[in-house]
């Protein structure tokens, strides 16, 4: 499955929070990024992305099970006072062995 | 006949865009629009695949299973397999309640599993002995449920080389996920790119109607004209990556990387356990016991990091498959060792007769096996296996058990799916221990062999 979590008018130093709970010990994250169409190093899930200005993100976060998991993908932005940016996104997954889940965020912060 | 038929008609004719805008009605987020959009093109993606791969296939019974599959099954970490669950085994009547706890600091080097085993209580045997059918009856009826209950903390080390734990990010997985999948991030973020780039000049020209809830913005936040060109980009650009992202998992598929978890099950284990049993009185002694166990392959993650590690990216999943075949055909070695501490017990009932009277005992057990797969048919499945065991007790309350030594070595020949035929020799260090022998050669050695269809040893 592929999930779209799309924000823009971001202000500038927010973080991008990506958090996968449930089996994490039978899936395996791979999280790739862009900024303004180039691709950076890949990153980290657990750690929050800080987001500047004026930029474009594209974060992908493949979650791939290694066996049967369940596991829920929760997806939010908050700016640096503390405000969430627009609504979070949580996803449950079941996924079987082999099965790859992708969620997909595109990020657009303030001009 | 009206506009929205002509409409509908002309785009059954095309294909897809029906089912594109049957997908996104109900004015749905761009985002959650592209999601179904993308998902269906996996579908569809996906039943072609399947649909071709029937007609590929000849008729036949389908076989159950694969390799990977049931590799994936052993794959199921015993420390991490279940989060909490309670399992009740009707044959050894015993209910079991895992849970398993975070894991202890911030390496993560514990993974930690407390259980609680109630059983059901049985009269003490020596008791049991002691009393008439009829009294003994009376005496198990009388003991309360939770009249035998064990408390078992489970310790299991994980770090790089032990445990079976894949932390979030492991570097050895995203370098080979990136060489398998081989879709790059500048591909998607292109086919992207239309639907990102009208959205911020509408949003940039100020081309929203109305403020745009929750940061999510709809297609009906903007004018109708607009809405007409995101729809058309957008989901254009969403079948897109739903195709390229179902390339992706059959690229996963294709590439077995269930054998990740095959090199990830290899690794070595380290587990430390502790548990106090509580009975009833008339149900025996207290117990306490410490295992320790360990379990090794020669191929693993761990053992083969490095290699991983030194290979250059275009050779990465050659290296991977080298060393997946390697771990299949690898052996393992399991050891334990566990000693248990019996409490004194007393029991007095006049009324029975009863003056019974156990001093504390000690039970020592050791055990090492090592599986080592030997032949392999054309797919690569072992269909023999020698298997070396070793176990050594020693019970002080015990005399079957007194200082016994039982060592074997047992070649095991798959014949058929439902029957295999093991041979082997049995050493025991005391003659009364040889026992599940066919031919016995001396005292202490015997032949070990079990015909399929005789049943017997």
């Amino acid at each position: 499955m592929l999930f779209f979590f799309r924000r823009s008018d971001i202000p500038d130093g927010s973080q991008l929070v990506l958090n996968v709970t449930g089996d994490t010990d039978k899936v395996a994250q791979v999280c790739t990024m862009s900024v303004d169409q180039n691709p950076s190093a890949p990153l980290d899930p657990t750690q929050p992305l800080s987001l500047q200005s004026p930029h474009a993100y594209a974060v992908e976060l493949d979650i791939t099970a290694l066996a049967a998991a369940t596991v829920t993908i929760d997806v939010s932005v908050t700016a640096s006072g503390g405000v969430r940016v627009g609504v979070p996104f949580q996803q449950e997954i079941t996924a079987a062995a082999n099965d790859l889940n992708t969620i997909r965020c595109d990020l657009a912060t303030e001009n | 006949m009206n506009r929205m038929a002509i409409a509908a008609l002309l785009a059954l004719a095309l294909g897809l865009p029906l089912r594109a805008a049957e997908i996104c009605s109900g004015d749905p987020t761009i985002a959650k629009c592209q999601t179904e959009v993308a998902n269906q093109a996996q579908m569809d993606a996906a039943e072609g695949g399947t649909k071709r791969a029937l007609q590929a296939k000849p008729t036949g019974p389908d076989s159950v299973g694969s390799v990977a599959s049931s590799s994936v099954k052993d794959f199921v970490p015993p420390l991490d397999a279940i989060i909490q669950s309670a399992n009740l085994d009707q044959k050894n009547q015993q209910l079991t309640l895992d849970f398993n706890v975070t894991s202890l600091g911030a390496p993560k080097l514990l993974a930690v599993q407390l259980q609680s085993v109630i059983r059901q209580p049985q009269l003490y045997q020596p008791v049991k002995d002691a009393l008439s059918a009829t009294r003994a009856q009376q005496l198990q009826g009388g003991i309360n449920d939770a009249g035998d209950i064990s408390a078992v903390l489970t310790l299991g080390l994980q770090n790089d080389s032990f445990g079976r734990r894949l932390r979030p990010n492991d570097p050895t997985f995203t370098r080979l996920f990136g060489a398998i999948v081989k879709v790059s991030p500048d591909e998607l973020n292109a086919l992207q790119k239309p639907c990102n780039k009208l959205l911020a000049d509408l949003l940039a020209a100020k081309h929203a109607i109305r403020p745009i809830a929750g940061n999510d913005p709809k297609f009906s936040d903007f004018a109708p004209a607009d809405q007409a060109k995101l729809r058309t980009v957008c989901i254009d650009s969403a079948r897109k990556l739903g195709a390229k992202q179902a390339a992706k998992a059959q690229a996963l598929q294709d590439d077995k990387i269930a054998d990740f978890a095959d090199l990830l099950n290899n690794q070595q284990q380290l587990v430390l356990s502790g548990s106090r049993r509580f009975k009833n009185n008339l149900v025996g002694p207290d117990e306490t016991a410490v295992q320790l166990s360990y379990e090794w392959s020669p191929d693993s993650l761990s053992s083969h990091r490095s290699d991983l590690q030194a290979t250059k990216d275009d050779a990465l999943v050659t290296t991977f498959e080298n060393i997946s075949t390697a771990a299949k055909r690898a052996g393992r070695l399991k050891a334990s060792a566990q000693y248990t501490w019996i409490d004194r017990y007393s029991l007095m009932r006049s009324a029975d007769g009863l003056d019974l009277l156990r001093p504390t005992a000690h039970r020592f057990t050791g055990s090492v096996t090592w599986g080592q797969p030997l032949l392999f048919d054309s797919e690569g499945n072992h269909s023999g296996q020698l298997d070396v065991t070793g176990q050594y007790d020693n019970f002080s309350d015990d005399p079957a058990h007194k200082d016994r030594l039982v060592a074997s070595v047992t070649y095991t020949q798959k014949l058929t799916d439902s029957f295999s035929l093991p041979i082997g020799f049995t050493y025991a260090n005391h003659s009364e221990f040889l026992t599940d022998v066919q031919t016995r050669f001396s005292a202490h050695f015997g032949l070990k062999l079990k015909l399929p269809l005789s049943g017997g040893s």
